[in-house]
């Protein structure tokens, strides 16, 4: 949980404009996160999504 | 008045969908999730307890941990003075949460925790609260009247993006829980929810009231959340100042238009309002952003109103000129961006999926026995509803896809990739090491973060800037740990002993004089929670 974060105003990946980033159209941007999220997914989601969800809720809420 | 400018005053709440599995992958019930989580989370931060008495205590840091009905752990951030002290209490929440159910995990080899911050959970009509509290003095209707188009439109920017709940196909949604909004106003919060909650409990004296909202949803981008707190206090500020933001920018049919927008990841649909023109979602908000930029000198507004301001605008333009340039930033857009392209890798597209949506809606299935509804599931699937009724329209997907045509692989392949998303949302809310979010945020990839670490460190202990969060954070810290001697809510703390109570009925100059019980003018506010304490103190006795 104590995960080095950083504020995308002071550092990162992407060009930040201003207060918190929004800086134009960045299409690299996009294909990086497809790209990462493709192998997250991958390394995340189960082989039995259906028993994952049903799982989560069989929990009580608002 | 700050500077002679207007003090802000907010705060969240938020539902969390806790799950725990045993050991041999059966769930655990909520009833023992939520007494395993409070229990953990009593011995690991310093508190007190609630007056009402129940699973309540409050924090050093001034918030409050509770089990809600319903039996979910909810908690609420302190009050707090601009939408980036409410973010950083709100990741502090989420924080504290996760290492307590972390604790867990590390202390039972057995059963396994995950906490979501997810608000519905797709099919069985479950949804999971994130409600948001603003102070005002003006009369509820006038504050009604007058926020309830920003509240239609800003989906756009703070969606948390998920699936159309209870759909036969998957169908992509900006915001999930308005289909679990029945009208614009209600005083009820358990059913028939509206866009604005009527409630009446201002947790304060003074005059003020409180405009408790339960549209919104939680929030893993720290932008959207602070874009969908900040425009709120701004546009609360401005109606309390006298303005009239919603003149010529009210839909004449405000739920339909929020479930119009909530369905567009293109922010291009256009809605009627009263004057009679079409607006889209980003034209409505922008007219509450320019106002707030035309009145952002006046002394009703807040002194942080030009930093949201630009934020806004900056947001609101990148929307505008292409909506891909906040798939890397706003929830409902990262979300989009990832769904689609695993629906297009499982050989589908929206459109193919909205067709089959559409037909099957209207397409009539027979009615199915509880045996026929639960074959073909994995028995694992098949125990977890042992001795449950199915929840409603379980089954019915399957039937409804082969009523219009498509084969038994073919239906099959849909629900797979509907479960598929279901679980990558699911995964997107997820705290902790398995949480898809995470996974991004620690690659780089997410242009989103307003707060640091070491911020969200310090609120985890310490109260916020408003005053009485501060005294309430205070008493915790001197007088944790006395077996129930003092006891403590947003308006009071009681010292059970001396029969002493300290008035925190004004949020920004409480009292910090212990009085003796029966003396002062007790507003309406603080005799609510005296006859409660009354109530609990004879219970102890």
């Amino acid at each position: 949980m104590q995960k080095e974060v950083r504020r995308q105003d002071e550092a990162g990946p992407v060009q930040a404009a201003g207060d918190g980033g929004g800086g134009g159209p960045d299409v690299g941007a996009v294909h990086r996160l497809l790209a990462v999220s493709r192998d997250a997914i991958k390394g995340t989601v189960s082989t039995n999504a259906e028993e994952f969800t049903t799982s989560a809720r069989q929990e009580g809420g608002q | 008045m700050m500077d002679g400018r207007r003090r802000s005053l907010m705060g969240l709440e938020k539902e969390y969908a806790a799950v725990g599995i045993g050991e041999h992958g059966q769930p655990l019930s909520h009833d023992e999730v939520a007494k395993r989580l409070y229990k953990k989370a009593g011995e690991l931060y310093t508190h007190l307890q609630c007056i009402s008495g129940g699973m309540g205590m409050w924090l050093g840091n001034g918030s409050r941990f509770y089990i809600d009905s319903g039996a979910h752990p909810e908690w609420t951030t302190p009050e707090t003075g601009d939408p980036w002290e409410t973010l950083r209490y709100e990741r502090a929440a989420d924080q504290m949460i996760q290492r307590t159910a972390e604790q867990l995990n590390a202390e039972d080899n057995d059963d396994t925790f995950r906490i979501h911050v997810n608000n519905t959970d797709y099919r069985a009509g479950t949804t999971w609260g994130s409600h948001e509290s603003y102070q005002y003095r003006c009369e509820q209707k006038h504050m009604t009247k007058q926020i309830t188009p920003l509240l239609v439109g800003r989906v756009v920017l703070n969606g948390a993006g998920g699936l159309q709940p209870r759909s036969y196909a998957p169908v992509f949604s900006l915001s999930p829980k308005v289909a679990a909004l029945h009208g614009t106003t209600s005083g009820d919060s358990t059913r028939n929810r509206a866009i604005v909650h009527l409630k009446q409990e201002p947790l304060a004296g003074g005059g003020y009231h409180r405009l408790h909202l339960l549209c919104g949803e939680s929030l893993r981008s720290d932008v959207a959340s602070v874009l969908r707190v900040g425009l709120t206090s701004l546009a609360v500020a401005m109606i309390d100042g006298g303005v009239k933001p919603a003149v010529g920018v009210s839909p004449r049919k405000p739920l339909e238009a929020m479930q119009q927008f909530a369905a567009d990841p293109t922010c291009k649909a256009r809605v009627v309002c009263r004057d009679r023109r079409r607006r889209t979602a980003i034209d409505i908000v922008r007219h509450y952003v320019t106002l707030a930029e035309r009145h952002e000198g006046e002394s009703f507004m807040p002194s942080w109103s030009a930093r949201l301001i630009e934020l806004a605008n900056t947001w609101l333009d990148a929307l505008e000129t292409d909506v891909a340039n906040t798939a890397v930033s706003l929830d409902w857009s990262i979300k989009h961006a990832l769904f689609t392209q695993h629906v297009e890798d499982r050989g589908f597209t929206w459109e193919q999926l909205a067709e089959y949506e559409k037909q099957a809606k209207e397409r009539p299935v027979p009615s199915r026995s509880r045996d026929e509804l639960l074959e073909g599931l994995s028995p694992s699937v098949r125990s977890l509803l042992e001795g449950r009724t199915p929840p409603r329209g379980f089954g019915a997907p399957r039937e409804r896809l082969k009523a219009i045509g498509l084969s038994d692989d073919e239906a099959t392949d849909v629900q797979r990739l509907h479960s598929e998303l279901h679980e990558i949302d699911w995964r997107f809310g997820q705290l902790g090491p398995a949480s898809l979010f995470d996974a991004l945020d620690s690659a780089g990839v997410l242009n989103h973060r307003l707060v640091d670490q070491e911020e969200v460190d310090q609120a985890t202990v310490k109260p916020p800037s408003i005053e009485r969060a501060a005294v309430r954070g205070r008493m915790v810290a001197e007088h944790a740990g006395t077996d129930g001697l003092f006891a403590v809510d947003w308006s009071l703390v009681v010292d059970h002993q001396t029969r002493k109570y300290l008035d925190l009925t004004d949020p920004f100059t409480p009292s910090t004089e212990w009085q003796e019980e029966g003396s002062g003018e007790l507003g309406p506010d603080l005799m609510h929670y005296r006859e409660m304490y009354r109530a609990r103190r004879q219970r102890v006795e």
